[in-house]
């Protein structure tokens, strides 16, 4: 999946998107097929599975694929794709896609996507739009900690991007006669937001392991690495901005996609503040497994 | 002098409230009638003489010191910078004119900024020289009564909009001391040879561009101060730049919109974000009251750089800070506001992405920190 992107342009795609309407439509959707994405069910139990869909996420990432590639695949076992919502802000990333997707809430609940509302296109997400949705029903709770846990897979992925491209620019940018990399405020920054990105891959992969093995239950474990996920975007990015200086923001420069890549996983369906405020009531009722595992309220 | 303060406050309120467009959240939006509100703001400004009220009265301003100058500041920038970008040539070009210019250039130049009728861009950065500004290598060569400038500038903002130029050049090289052979051009930007390309950028329109030199001339009568002698100027420039953009202003009324905003919906704003909400609002303050400090300082007239410093990297690690927790409280709309959304919604986006670049811009928060540390650490 990696080679595959990169060998159709990696982040090029991102920047072609902008002025193409068919790289999101017709270029990305032939090329995840031919990738074999449609044989991948996180759903099957099968823990190669749901790892499949975690390194094609982040691989997606990795490039600031323009794609609903988390949806597509948290949808695989509904005809279409389907999305993770807060439901009183149905905003979603490339919501001119989802038409006949499902889109669920974060307990489950379901409803279909019927198109989107009309809305203003921002700089910071221009590709994002406020799905249209029906009546809701009852569901599970599966889907949502699929889409969860791929969706920090895909930040994983631009994370890490937007690191190596920050050591490179270190090592090859000189102000003052030498190379930023020789200067310890950015030695520091750099160290700092790997301490972070390593805290984040063994947590997501700790995640994919508890579903792979818990199934619903790991729902705790889970919304515990989306608190990772959202605060090491946080840092990390603003790490990459930093040492980059100017050129990072500009929309010829990978970084500024993999930047929006990371702000707006942040932001759906709950930012960190109410993503910390669910882990909370989870923890409350299902506990927190650890050397000294905390027990929760509803737990025999 | 509280009193005085107040009603300039209140004058300029009713002014935005009266002139604005209800929906204006700031001139650089992509949309060409926000920059001609802008000019007609600009306009009104200078036929009140407050455009310029920090100047003399000679320059078409009011005499009025630092503290009212601040009070414009502040208002301005809470509401959505309406000045568009003019605030550049009130803030520092113009000053540094009246410090250095010629009478010639004086009473070419100043007239028309405060008269709202001039932008102005910054030509300093370029590809080699950014933290190292001293690394430019733009060439200013004699050539009858003036000189022919070539080179590259870049992230210069508002270029594609703007009148003139106030442009680093070399006009000698010595590779012991960069500092020495810089000289400050004065440069319209219709003059040939002078090219922009603009570039898009998460920082929004307008506010990063490419400038282009090749063979531009300049009459010698447009050097700023001594030939060479340029890295001075520099210096006061970037220390009225820097004391230039009232950050905290706009975080202070956003942070107190937002809450109106939510309404009854405030009370199910998690208690973790109104903490850090409530943390926001002290530090906001704490940035008002730091850049009250330099602003007491420059009226007495001495103004210690550590202070400049200080507050700076306070009010640029703030306003990140206050970005995210306006976006966390908004919520996922923020990346995408319905058509009829409210305007702070939308100036909660603008927020985030200006911020950001907040700690690079006008120089770095590294550099910052250096400088602050030095003389910090300074041996006695
Ligand atoms: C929104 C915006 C508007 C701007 N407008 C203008 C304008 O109008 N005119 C203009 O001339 N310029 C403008 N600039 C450019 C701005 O002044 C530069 O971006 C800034 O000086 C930093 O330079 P750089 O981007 O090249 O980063 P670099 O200097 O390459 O720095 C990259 C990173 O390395 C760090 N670094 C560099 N040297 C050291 C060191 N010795 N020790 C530790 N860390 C170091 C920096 O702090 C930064 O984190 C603008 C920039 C932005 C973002």
């Amino acid at each position: 999946m990696s080679s595959a992107l990169r060998r159709a342009g990696g982040t090029d795609l991102v920047k072609r998107a902008v002025t193409e309407p068919t790289v999101r439509t017709v270029e990305i959707p032939a090329l995840l097929e031919r990738a074999g994405l449609g044989d991948i069910n996180p759903y099957s139990g099968d823990i190669n599975e749901i790892a499949a869909a975690a390194y094609a996420c982040r691989a997606a990432g990795a490039v600031a694929l323009p794609f609903p590639i988390v949806g597509q695949l948290a949808g695989a076992q509904s005809a279409l794709g389907l999305v993770l919502v807060s439901r009183t802000q149905p905003v979603v990333d490339h919501v001119d896609l989802m038409t006949g997707w499902q889109a669920v809430d974060r307990f489950g609940s379901r409803t279909d996507v019927v198109g989107a509302v009309e809305s203003a296109r921002t700089i910071s997400a221009p590709f994002a739009g406020i799905a249209k949705t029906t009546t809701w029903s009852e569901g599970e709770i599966s889907p949502v900690l699929v889409y969860l846990v791929l969706e920090c897979w895909s930040v994983l992925g631009s994370l890490e991007s937007a690191l190596a491209l920050s050591v490179q620019h270190a090592k090859d940018r000189v102000q003052f006669g030498s190379p930023l990399s020789r200067y310890q405020a950015i030695q520091f920054q750099i160290a700092d937001a790997y301490v972070e990105l390593g805290g984040l891959e063994v947590i997501v992969e700790q995640a994919v392991a508890s579903y792979a093995s818990h199934g619903a239950q790991s729902l705790t474990d889970i919304v515990a690495a989306r608190v990772a996920m959202l605060e090491a975007a946080e840092k990390c990015l603003r790490v990459a901005h930093q040492i980059h200086g100017a050129v990072g923001f500009t929309d010829e420069h990978d970084l500024a996609w993999l930047s929006r890549h990371g702000h707006i996983a942040r932001r759906s369906p709950l930012g960190v503040s109410g993503t910390l405020a669910w882990a909370a009531e989870s923890i409350e009722r299902h506990g927190f497994d650890g050397l000294f595992p905390v027990m929760g309220a509803g737990r025999e | 002098m509280q009193t005085e303060a107040g009603e300039l406050r209140t004058k300029l309120r009713a002014m935005i409230d009266e002139r604005l467009p209800a929906d204006f959240v700031g001139s650089f939006t992509g949309d060409s009638k926000d920059l001609a509100t802008a000019e007609d703001f600009c306009r009104q400004l200078a036929e009140d003489k407050l455009l310029c009220m920090a100047w003399p009265e000679a320059y078409g301003g009011q005499d009025a010191g630092p503290w009212l100058q601040t009070i414009v500041r502040e208002e301005m920038w809470a509401h959505f910078e309406p000045r568009g970008a003019q605030y550049m040539g009130v803030n520092w070009v113009g000053p540094v004119i009246m410090r250095h210019g010629t009478e010639e250039q004086k009473s070419e130049h100043l007239p028309r900024i405060s008269a709202g009728e001039v932008i102005w861009c910054q030509g300093f950065s370029e590809p080699e020289a950014g933290s190292d500004l001293s690394g430019l290598r733009t060439t200013a060569t004699p050539d009858g009564d003036g000189y022919r400038i070539n080179g590259q500038k870049v992230w210069t903002s508002y270029a594609s909009i703007a009148g003139w130029c106030f442009l680093l050049a070399r006009t000698e090289r010595n590779p012991a001391d960069l500092r020495s052979g810089i000289t400050v051009f004065l440069v319209k930007t219709d003059s040939p040879g002078f090219s922009v390309r603009p570039l898009d950028s998460l920082v929004g329109h307008m506010h990063l561009n490419e400038v282009f030199f090749s063979d531009v001339y300049v009459p010698a009568s447009q050097v700023l101060g001594e030939v060479g002698q340029g890295w001075r100027i520099v210096m006061e420039v970037l220390a009225y730049e820097r004391l230039g953009i009232a950050r905290y202003s706009k975080c202070d009324r956003l942070l107190a919109e937002v809450r109106t905003h939510l309404g009854e919906e405030w009370n199910d704003v998690p208690s973790g974000l109104r903490e850090r909400w409530v943390r926001a609002l002290v530090r906001t303050r704490q940035s008002r009251l730091l850049a009250y400090r330099v602003v007491a300082a420059q009226a007495a007239g001495h103004v210690d750089p550590a202070d400049v410093a200080a507050y700076r990297i306070a009010v640029t690690v703030l306003d990140q800070e206050v970005s995210e927790i306006l976006t966390e409280i908004v919520g996922p709309k923020a990346l995408s506001p319905g058509l009829t959304e409210s305007k702070l919604v939308r100036a909660v986006e603008d927020h985030w992405r200006y911020a950001l670049a907040g700690t690079v811009s006008s120089g770095t928060i590294e550099m910052q920190r250096r400088a602050l540390a030095r003389a910090i650490l300074a041996p006695a």
